[in-house]
């Protein structure tokens, strides 16, 4: 990547440090939309099952 | 035509005053990115919810345009905003680099001065703060965001409500290694805090001294918004315990009973209706309470509500934001010490007076303060309320006021001058008495006063 033309000083050590903690972070976010995806597919086919279990007139 | 003072450090957006209107020119790389910002539907979508400044265009000229910001009632600083009123200029900040990543541009600064409140709605005024987003780009405001915002409201968080004074002292945001030091061990541990301030703060001193050229590596958008998402959790995440201060519970020690308090609002209504004034500036407004009341009578279109401590400031902001009022801008102002001009050449930050020009001024239950407490000569409190409008609603409170008994529990009486005559004589030197009033059920008197004519 080129390197950046900002008419702000980014400064050499937060610019460094940035790409650093975003690998981090995005582990962190990662994991836990996983997690959040995770958990809601397991209630989702708890649902499914007890909804089946019973008599329906859907569908 | 004259360059807006507070405006010069991005020279392809630049404000300048015309005729007592402000208008903002944007050039160059500027024009491309203020076309993007149009044409991406990203100004409609910030504007739409009040998030951004709206403006109208004046002049395109293909590289270069013309445009006129609407304006704030009254411009205020950081250093002068409670902690709640931070917290929301933050996370507006979050959000709308949030939506200008989703419409592929990015905010190039996230200077808390490009926020400005219009009573208690923080909205962005700085449109030549978008860029177009280059995938795999840092955000190059980060650094900024965590001086101007995070760092200090840490420290309002965990070490002293106060301490948003220091936006004062570091006009480009509180130094992190700074930030480091005063914060508590607890603080410092949560993670949230260890990354963004404490091994940020390392990171910067590690690299202020090398001057290299960083080649920064390529940051995924998806990681952008993975740091974008944790400074916003952290900073939601950061809330006030209930604190007492020598103010927070006033209203409940008050020599005022409900009697007392109604008349003191009625004799304000009235007099509000006879001076119609358009602004109004409430020096020692605890949390707001009469500053309502003036915003009650018809001709009052905003009023500034200023006061010394930063728990009934915030309890007046966080009573504002709720009802979404816009009339009224809470602020944390010393009066013994108001905000005074600064930045470069003493011209990017007006100072308070400058700012905080009004048609009327209500002191209430505030001259003992400034006459006994700091001991400031009564003809010079009057001399400053005319510095800063033409007409005044004044309270008196008298030796005898236990509240005045108070202040001198533990000190000599120096002031032989502080009774209802030297009271007089000192404001009539400044001002026409046009009403007085006893309050009943209290040993208080309200004055309305009209200016001389000024002398120069």
């Amino acid at each position: 990547m080129a390197h950046l033309i900002a008419y702000l000083d980014p400064g050499s050590g937060s610019l460094i440090f940035q790409a650093l903690v975003g690998a981090v972070l995005a582990v962190v976010y990662f994991a836990r939309s996983g997690l959040t995806q995770l958990i809601r597919k397991v209630r989702h086919n708890k649902r499914t099952r007890e909804t089946s279990e019973e008599p329906s007139d859907a569908e | 035509m004259r360059n807006e003072p507070s405006s010069f450090r991005d020279p392809l957006s630049s404000l300048y005053w015309k005729d007592s209107r402000l208008y903002r020119k944007l050039s160059g790389a500027s024009y491309r990115d203020y076309k993007l910002l149009m044409s991406s539907g990203l100004y409609a979508h910030l504007t739409k919810r009040g998030m951004l400044v709206r403006h109208s265009q004046i002049a395109d000229s293909g590289d270069e345009v013309t445009i006129e910001p609407e304006l704030i009632p009254v411009v205020s600083y950081p250093y002068e905003w409670s902690f709640a009123q931070l917290r929301a200029a933050a996370l507006l900040t979050l959000q709308i680099q949030e939506m200008a990543l989703a419409h592929e541009m990015s905010l190039k600064d996230a200077s808390a001065y490009n926020v400005q409140f219009v009573g208690s709605v923080p909205v962005l005024i700085d449109t030549g703060s978008f860029e177009a987003y280059v995938e795999g780009e840092p955000w190059v405001a980060y650094r900024q965001f965590c001086q101007h915002f995070l760092a200090p409201l840490a420290l309002m968080r965990y070490t002293r409500l106060d301490l948003g004074a220091l936006l004062r002292l570091f006009i480009d945001g509180v130094p992190l290694d700074l930030a480091t030091t005063l914060l508590p061990l607890r603080a410092r541990l949560r993670p949230s805090m260890a990354l963004h301030i404490v091994a940020h703060g390392v990171s910067q001193k590690r690299h202020a001294d090398n001057h290299e050229r960083v080649v920064a590596r390529r940051i995924p958008k998806y990681n952008v918004l993975a740091i974008l998402s944790n400074l916003g959790h952290t900073i939601e995440g950061l809330q006030l315990k209930r604190l007492a201060t020598e103010w927070g519970a006033y209203y409940t020690f008050t020599n005022y009973n409900d009697n007392a308090f109604r008349a003191k609002s009625d004799i304000i209504r009235q007099w509000c209706d006879r001076i119609a004034p358009k602004r109004v500036l409430d020096l020692g407004s605890n949390n707001g309470q009469f500053s309502r009341v003036v915003l009650e009578a018809a001709a009052v279109e905003y009023a500034i509500s200023a006061d010394i401590d930063p728990v009934a400031v915030n309890a007046n902001y966080v009573k504002a934001a709720a009802e979404h009022d816009t009339r009224i801008l809470p602020l944390r102002i010393d009066l013994t010490n108001p905000s005074p001009a600064l930045g470069w050449n003493n011209t990017e930050r007006s100072s308070f007076r400058d700012r905080a020009q009004s048609d009327l001024v209500l002191a209430l239950a505030l001259v003992h303060h400034l006459a006994i407490s700091n001991n400031v000569p009564l003809r010079q409190i009057a001399a400053y309320f005319r510095e800063l409008a033409p007409a005044l609603i004044v309270e008196f409170v008298p030796k005898s006021d236990s509240q005045t008994q108070k202040l001198l529990a533990n000190r000599k009486d120096v002031f032989p001058d502080y009774t209802e005559a030297g009271f007089g004589q000192a404001f009539g030197e400044y001002f026409t008495l046009e009403k007085k009033s006893m309050v009943r059920d209290s040993q208080r008197t309200m004055y309305l006063y009209r200016a001389h004519a000024k002398t120069t």
